[in-house]
């Protein structure tokens, strides 16, 4: 990971964040296009953490559905990260392809399913996303899904690291996060696929809060408020209030209509307000709905 | 591979706090990371122009340490990237009289940076030096650093229980020691309960008979000082321990298969050996049964005593 800037012909700008700018780049020497994510050094910061993080966790995930992090560029004041090139994100792609945004159960299954591995494969070499959302799944021509921007990602299962419940956007955000957990695990990137599953198939998003109280009251309104008998120890989190207006479960099918029965129970054991009665990314990929996917010949 | 007793142990190693014993570890990889010019008499011009001596090692650990409340693990981690830097220095280099402190202070920043989700910044680190490095220097050692380590600061549980061998063998044996304890007083309530389960109106009326045998046997009270004094006389429970086993040899003066110095086996492998006896017997038992036709009796109780 040595590369030179030179190497690599700036084109047109693709997006910006809170501390990167995104470029379409092309290889000199191959004329491969690819995506420079450039990051302005702070001198009072020195390299930010999100980058050290981000790079170090990236560099190990090797996954078809990882976007690839090819070269890391560091000068005095600026960090280029190479990464391969994708034409867009889900959100955009939702906007151009998606009938209102809602997208056809063909694509949303093949997209889900390419979600699911991808969330399997960080989970598997104990890697937790922590920002799961339309924006940072990018989708090439070849219809291929790939998770980007690790920069809140974090090893886990290691005793020593401390963690934050400044986690997640908001919309995509758990439960068990939104009460001050800061003891979440694998659990809060299911709960992100499920609101994506479901902005999918609406081209609405599931849960648009516009605060911490509000993101948790709306999820109530249609899970249910949960209490100490549906899930025991929920008053030991920080954020617990034992006044909070009283909702029952909702039918998910008058959420998401176009949605056939399997891919409803698939979607109700993604979004379980319980982070320990969540599906895992691997038990989900086992689900009926995709073996439509996972078993073809069945099918024809 | 990490065992489950491994990672127990780590874990309650990192809760811990940080003792003299860590920060000497973490000096003496960083000494011998690189050599170096003599550091004894070193001084520095601080960052506001006066001179100082070089602290050693040490002092300039246990500052940085008291300054930034670092968390064990974060600091312990460092290690590990001591470990890789030594390999990947080529042999034949020698350090300035500060580089040991460039080093180690660097590697402390990474596994902060890496570690946790909020961490000081370059700025603050500077600081923390006492004068001795400049923000400057520091972006430029993160930089060197990081090159050098090719962005590789994951550490698993596996390089920290290696590189802690030492300091988690002693927890891992007073796990070990917890846990014999937790499964005899279970096996002990287990074998009461079946005992009770399992008493045929035959033993039961054995049982009041020998009453009397009980207070002898309670009063030699041999058991209870044999165990007392050698496995478990550092234990805060071992008088409730010594009661239980008194409780069980209630029934031992009647049990004929309990070897005469019972007291003198490990009682776990006792017990074992015992359990395992008596599902023997209720095997040829239900055999038997099954061989003359008769219908299996499951919850047979085990042969009479």
């Amino acid at each position: 990971m040595t590369g030179s800037s030179s190497q690599f012909q700036q084109l047109e700008k693709l997006g910006e964040g809170t501390y990167a700018t995104v470029y379409k780049g092309r290889n000199r020497q191959t004329g491969a296009l690819v995506a420079l994510k450039e990051i302005n050094l702070d001198s009072e910061e020195g390299t930010p953490s999100t980058a050290i993080r981000e790079i170090s966790l990236m560099k190990e995930l090797d996954h078809e559905n990882i976007v690839t992090l090819y070269d890391v560029i560091h000068t005095e004041n600026k960090l280029t990260l190479v990464f391969e090139f994708m034409d867009k994100d889900l959100k955009k792609y939702m906007e151009i392809h998606g009938q209102q945004g809602a997208l056809d159960l063909k694509i949303v299954k093949s997209f889900m399913f390419q979600l699911l591995k991808g969330i399997m494969f960080c989970h598997d070499n104990r890697v937790l996303h922590r920002d799961l959302k339309p924006q940072n799944l990018l989708i090439n021509n070849k219809g291929e899904l790939k998770l980007g921007d690790f920069g809140l990602a974090r090893a886990f299962g290691i005793p020593f690291n401390t963690f934050s419940n400044e986690v997640v956007t908001l919309w995509y955000r758990a439960p068990d996060v939104l009460l001050g957990s800061r003891a979440y695990t694998t659990s809060i990137d299911i709960w992100s696929a499920g609101c994506i599953f479901a902005e999918m198939c609406t081209g609405k998003p599931l849960f648009p809060g516009t605060a911490n109280e509000d993101q948790l009251i709306k999820i109530f309104r249609l899970m249910g408020t949960p209490n100490e008998r549906t899930w025991p120890g929920i008053s030991q989190y920080t954020n617990y209030k034992n006044n909070w207006q009283i909702f029952v479960p909702q039918d998910l099918r008058l959420i998401v209509p176009n949605l056939d029965a399997m891919g409803l129970n698939l979607l109700q054991s993604l979004l379980q307000i319980r982070p320990e009665a969540r599906i895992t990314a691997r038990q989900a990929l086992q689900h009926p709905w995709f073996h439509e996917i996972t078993y073809p010949q069945q099918y024809y | 591979m990490v065992s489950s007793l491994d990672l127990q142990a780590l874990q309650i190693f990192l809760q811990g706090p940080i003792s003299h014993d860590m920060i000497h570890k973490l000096v003496v990889a960083t000494l011998q990371v690189i050599p170096c010019k003599d550091t004894k008499s070193s001084t520095y011009t601080t960052t506001n122009n006066t001179i100082k001596q070089l602290p050693s090692l040490m002092t300039f650990l246990t500052k940085l340490i008291k300054y930034t409340n670092v968390y064990t693990g974060t600091l312990l981690a460092t290690l590990i990237y001591l470990q890789k830097l030594k390999i990947k220095l080529p042999k034949n280099v020698q350090g300035l009289a500060c580089t040991r402190h460039r080093i180690l202070l660097t590697c402390l920043i990474l596994s902060s940076k890496f570690h946790n989700d909020s961490s000081p910044k370059n700025k603050h680190w500077a600081k923390y030096t006492d004068g001795l490095f400049n923000v400057k220097d520091i972006n430029l050692m993160e930089r060197q650093l990081i090159y050098l380590l090719n962005w590789d600061l994951k550490v698993s549980n596996e390089e920290m229980c290696i590189a802690y061998q030492s300091f988690l063998e002693p927890i891992k044996l007073e796990l070990i020691k917890q846990e014999k304890l937790k499964r005899y007083k279970q096996q002990q309530q287990q074998q009461q309960t079946k005992e009770r389960l399992s008493l045929s109106p035959l033993q039961l009326h054995y049982r009041q008979n020998s009453s009397s045998s009980i207070n002898s046997v309670n009063s030699s009270t041999t058991v209870e000082s044999q165990y007392s004094n050698s496995e478990i006389s550092h234990s805060t429970s071992s008088s409730s321990i010594a009661s239980t086993t008194s409780n069980s040899s209630h029934t031992s003066p009647l049990q004929v298969k309990v070897p005469k110095n019972y007291d003198l086996v490990d009682p776990i492998i006792e017990l074992t050996a015992l359990k395992e006896e008596m599902e023997l017997k209720n095997l040829l038992k239900q055999l038997n049964n099954s061989n003359s036709s008769t219908t299996i009796n499951y919850n047979a109780a085990p042969p009479a005593y």
